[in-house]
């Protein structure tokens, strides 16, 4: 499944090419974005619903969030961004990370994390505000 | 109550981490097309997060993948990607590029690459065929050229399948060789071969000798 939404983002990619700015994004950071949209939708879809959907996502300890800050430490932005990640509040962090990194909609968040969805909205929404006043913008 | 641009930016931020779904998705990904201000907030967004890539770990695909993608592009991308590849293997059979990049600029620039011309053997020596466009003069470049005796000549020749070799003419066994194509008319699925003849040209007006090198002409 992994190779099937490799396939159609490089799909995508070629047909999207003309629309690439290289004034807006890196080729990394518009090819990662167009993959993560395929790998969304592809969870959204019935083939990722059949999935063992709940297995992948109890596989990743969303509570130790030590590797991804270490890797993230080895660029200035990274070392810059995860330093505004650790002032958040670990429900806001979580909330973020199992957002970007599993894909996760905001009612998935809420039951994975057994909270209200009103709440996490508010959650994502204030750290989204909070890291784009400490990194700016 | 928020403004437009605030209202916007959160639009973006949820865009870029992914929580924006369904209509609320397309309709902004509607809206960066002809927005060029959104384009930019959504590119800071992206910019913003894009650190949090640094912790995945790299999986390389399969070959298959690749090759399963090369065959859902549109046709000329795929004859495109074939001409990078005859190149980067041609270039990768020998073509020494500080001898033959000079031979290409000095070249009629109507020539252009064909078809190369190998050995049966594993030796290095290849030519490389170039038409001009009318397919009216042809050009034969060697690679690794190697010396005959001078009591042989090197012949080419093109062969339709099922019919008899026509000569093209003789090649210089160490230095580009043009030849006007006044006796037969090139065209797809031909073979092209060079074979040994004594010198001066074959005497029986075909070909007598081996066949030293040859290839087939798949795209014209």
């Amino acid at each position: 499944m992994a190779e099937e939404v490799l396939h159609e983002s490089f799909i995508s990619v070629w047909n999207r090419a003309a629309s690439y700015d290289p004034q807006l994004s890196s080729p990394l950071t518009w090819l990662t974005h167009i993959v993560r949209n395929r790998a969304i939708d592809w969870l959204r879809s019935a083939g990722g619903k059949a999935a063992e959907r709940e297995d992948e996502f109890v596989d990743v300890e969303v509570g130790s969030f030590a590797e991804p800050v270490e890797a993230l430490q080895r660029s200035q932005e990274g070392q810059k961004l995860s330093a505004c990640l650790e002032h958040l509040p670990i429900d806001q962090r979580q909330s973020i990370v199992l957002a970007y990194y599993q894909g996760m909609s905001h009612g998935e968040v809420s039951v994975y994390l057994q909270q209200p969805l009103g709440t996490v909205k508010s959650w994502i929404r204030r750290a989204l505000d909070h890291l784009k006043d400490c990194v700016g913008l | 109550m928020k403004n437009r641009g605030e209202y916007d930016s959160a639009l973006a931020a949820e865009y870029a981490l992914g929580t924006l779904r369904g209509p609320a998705r397309f309709k902004l990904e509607q809206r960066i097309r002809h927005e060029p201000e959104l384009a930019v907030l959504v590119a800071r967004w992206q910019r913003l997060l894009a650190p949090l890539d640094h912790a995945l770990i790299p999986i390389t695909p399969p070959e298959r993948v690749w090759k399963k993608i090369q065959l859902s592009l549109p046709p000329l991308a795929r004859q495109r990607r074939w001409r990078w590849d005859y190149l980067a293997w041609a270039l990768a059979a020998g073509l020494a590029a500080v001898v033959l990049v000079p031979r290409f600029i000095e070249q009629t620039p109507e020539f252009t690459p064909a078809l190369v011309l190998s050995s049966g053997q594993t030796g290095s020596e290849q030519w490389i065929l170039s038409l001009d466009k009318a397919v009216k003069h042809l050009q034969l470049t060697p690679i690794n050229p190697q010396q005959i005796a001078a009591t042989n000549s090197l012949q080419l020749w093109a062969i339709p399948a099922g019919e008899k070799p026509v000569s093209l003419g003789l090649v210089a066994a160490k230095d580009v060789t043009r030849l006007t194509l006044d006796q037969i008319q090139l065209a797809r699925g031909m073979t092209i071969a060079i074979s040994l003849e004594p010198a001066g040209c074959s005497p029986t007006g075909h070909p007598t000798g081996p066949v030293m090198y040859a290839g087939q002409l798949v795209s014209l």
